[in-house]
C-alpha cells in the first residue's frame, strides 16, 4: 500500500499526474515539467516534499554523537542554522545526504531522503549511546518548498518577516501551531522550505497556490536540481559512491573523527580515483543515467544524471569517471543510443557558471 | 481526450501519415506527445535516406523518456522538418501541423491499407 502525503487530495484537484516514488503516491507533474521548471527560475513555484523523512535526535551529547556520524562539522552549526551534510559508512560509502537543523544544543532535526528514511533511522539508532534518543517523527510533519526569485515576496506576504539568510531558519506560530521556516531548497534558485503540522502545511500549500505559486512536481524538482549541479542520492551518491568521489569534499571535515573518515582520507590521496565531472554535449542528444562515457577512445565511466537543462537550454550530464588526475584533455564522448557524441568537460555547478 | 483528425492514417505505435498523392507526411499523434511530455530532442533521418515500414527511422526524447519512431510506410525521405532541431517543443504544441517530422515518397502505396483508420486508432487508444 502506497503512502500519501497530507497534500494528496490537493494534487488530484490540481490534475497532477501521480507516480509511485519511494513508497509514496507523488505528483510527477501538473502542467509540464519545462513550464514548472521555468516558473521556479523566473517567478515562483511550490513543491510538496512531505515524503521526506524527519528524524529527531535529542540528548545532552546529541551534537557530539552526530558529529561522529556525519561528514560535515556538527559543532560548527550555530543555533538557528541548517547544514548540508553526508552520513557515511566505515568504507566511505554514503548512507544518505541530509539537512540538519540545530533546534537547540541538545536537539537536532534531520531531514532525510524518503527512500532512505528507515535505513537512516536504524543506522543512527543502532549507534546511539545511552542518553541519546532517536525518533522517527516523519508522520508529524508536512513539508513544502516555495522556490524562485519571487518566493521571498510571497512567503513574506503570508507569514510576515522571513528575511533569513541562506541556510538559516526560524520558528513561528501560525494558527496555533509551530512552523519551521528555512531559507533552503533543492533547485538552485532562492527559496524557502516550510515544515509544520500536516494540516497547517496543507492550508499553506493551498494559499500559496491561490497567491500565484505554480505547483511543481517531482519531474521539475529533478530537472532543477540537475541544472543546478546538485547531487541526488541514488545517482551521484550511494553506498558505493562516497562524498569525496561525488565532489562534495567541501562538506567533509577531515579535521574531526567520524565514521568513514579514514576511507575518505585514503580516497583523497589516491590520484586515479573516480571523480564526478560535468559534461556539456557539443552535439545534440540526450545523455541519460547509465550511458557510457569515453575518454581517449576508452570507456572511463558512466553518466549519473543527464538530460536537457531547460533554463540553460543545453544538453548536460554529470558523470563518474576514472581518468588520470594530471590529464589536460577535456574532451569526452558519451554513447547515446548507439552513437558516440562529443562532450566537453565543464564545472558541475552548471547554473552558476552561466550567471 | 486526444485529438484524432479524420483525414489521417495511424499506427499502433502512435505515428500518423497524411497521404499527399505519392507522398506521405509523417508525425506522432496528440496522444503520443501527451504521454511523452515535453519533447526536448528529435532525431530524424536525412533527405535521401530510405525508411522501412515497421523499423525505427528516428527517435524522440522527452524529459522523461526516449522513444523510437517507427516507420508507418516504406519510402525515401524527401523532406525533413528542420524546425524541430531548434524547436522540438513544436511536437507538443502542434503534433499534426508544425510538429510534422518527415515526408517520404511512398514505395508501395498498398502499405497504406494496412494502417489504422481514425476510428480504429481511437479504438486502439481505448485499450491502452
Amino acid at each position: 500500500m502506497l503512502k500519501r502525503t497530507p497534500l494528496y487530495e490537493e494534487h488530484l484537484k490540481l490534475g497532477a499526474k501521480m507516480v509511485d516514488f519511494a513508497g509514496f503516491e507523488m505528483p510527477i507533474q501538473y502542467s509540464s515539467i519545462i513550464n514548472e521548471h521555468m516558473s521556479v527560475r523566473e517567478k515562483v513555484g511550490i513543491f510538496d516534499v512531505s515524503h521526506m523523512g524527519e528524524i529527531l535526535v535529542k540528548g545532552e551529547k546529541a551534537g557530539d554523537f552526530l558529529n561522529g556520524l556525519l561528514t560535515n562539522n556538527t559543532n560548527k552549526i550555530k543555533e538557528g542554522r541548517v547544514q548540508y551534510t553526508i552520513m557515511t559508512y566505515d568504507d566511505g560509502g554514503s548512507v544518505d545526504d541530509l539537512m540538519i537543523y540545530k533546534l537547540s544544543s541538545e536537539e537536532y532535526l534531520l531531514v532525510v531522503n524518503a527512500a532512505n528514511k528507515d535505513k537512516d533511522y536504524e543506522h543512527i539508532k543502532n549507534l546511539a549511546p545511552k542518553g541519546i534518543t532517536v525518533e522517527d517523527v516523519s508522520d508529524d510533519y508536512g513539508l513544502i518548498a516555495v522556490q524562485g526569485p519571487e518566493s521571498l515576496k510571497l512567503v513574506q506576504e503570508l507569514l510576515g518577516d522571513v528575511s533569513l539568510k541562506p541556510f538559516n531558519f526560524k520558528t513561528m506560530e501560525y494558527r496555533g501551531n509551530e512552523l519551521l521556516i528555512s531559507r533552503t531548497g533543492y533547485t538552485g534558485s532562492d527559496g524557502f522550505e516550510i515544515l509544520g503540522s500536516p494540516e497547517r502545511i496543507r492550508e499553506l500549500f493551498i494559499k500559496f497556490i491561490d497567491m500565484g505559486a505554480n505547483p511543481c512536481g517531482l519531474g521539475a524538482r529533478d530537472t532543477l536540481r540537475f541544472e543546478a549541479g546538485l547531487p541526488l542520492y541514488g545517482n551521484e551518491l550511494g553506498p558505493d559512491i562516497s562524498p569525496v568521489e561525488a565532489g562534495l569534499s567541501r562538506f567533509v571535515d577531515l579535521d574531526k573523527p567520524f565514521m568513514g573518515r579514514d576511507a575518505l582520507v585514503a580516497q583523497i590521496q589516491q590520484k586515479d580515483r573516480r571523480r564526478l565531472i560535468g559534461l556539456k554535449l557539443l552535439d545534440k542528444g540526450m545523455p541519460r543515467q547509465g550511458y557510457t562515457v569515453y575518454w581517449e577512445g576508452q570507456p572511463v565511466g558512466k553518466v549519473t544524471s543527464g538530460g536537457f537543462a531547460p533554463y540553460l537550454k543545453e544538453y548536460l550530464a554529470m558523470a563518474l569517471v576514472k581518468i588520470p588526475s594530471d590529464s589536460t584533455s577535456e574532451t569526452f564522448e558519451i554513447e547515446i543510443r548507439g552513437k558516440r557524441l562529443q562532450a566537453m568537460q565543464v564545472p558541475v555547478n552548471f547554473l552558476k557558471n552561466k550567471n | 481526450m486526444s485529438n484524432i483528425p479524420g483525414d489521417l492514417k495511424y499506427t499502433e505505435e502512435h505515428e500518423w501519415v497524411l497521404v499527399e498523392g505519392r507522398y506521405g507526411r509523417i508525425g506522432i499523434t496528440d496522444y503520443a506527445q501527451e504521454e511523452l511530455g515535453d519533447v526536448v530532442y528529435v532525431e530524424l533521418p536525412e533527405v535521401g535516406d530510405k525508411i522501412v515500414k515497421g523499423e525505427a527511422f528516428g527517435s524522440v526524447e522527452s524529459v522523461k523518456a526516449a522513444s523510437d519512431l517507427f516507420a508507418p510506410v516504406s519510402g525515401t525521405v524527401i523532406e525533413v522538418n528542420r524546425d524541430l532541431e531548434d524547436s522540438p517543443e513544436l511536437v507538443n504544441e502542434s503534433p499534426y501541423d508544425d510538429g510534422w517530422m518527415i515526408v517520404v515518397e511512398l514505395e508501395d502505396e498498398s502499405e497504406l491499407d494496412e494502417l489504422l483508420t481514425p476510428e480504429e486508432y481511437e479504438e486502439h487508444l481505448g485499450g491502452e
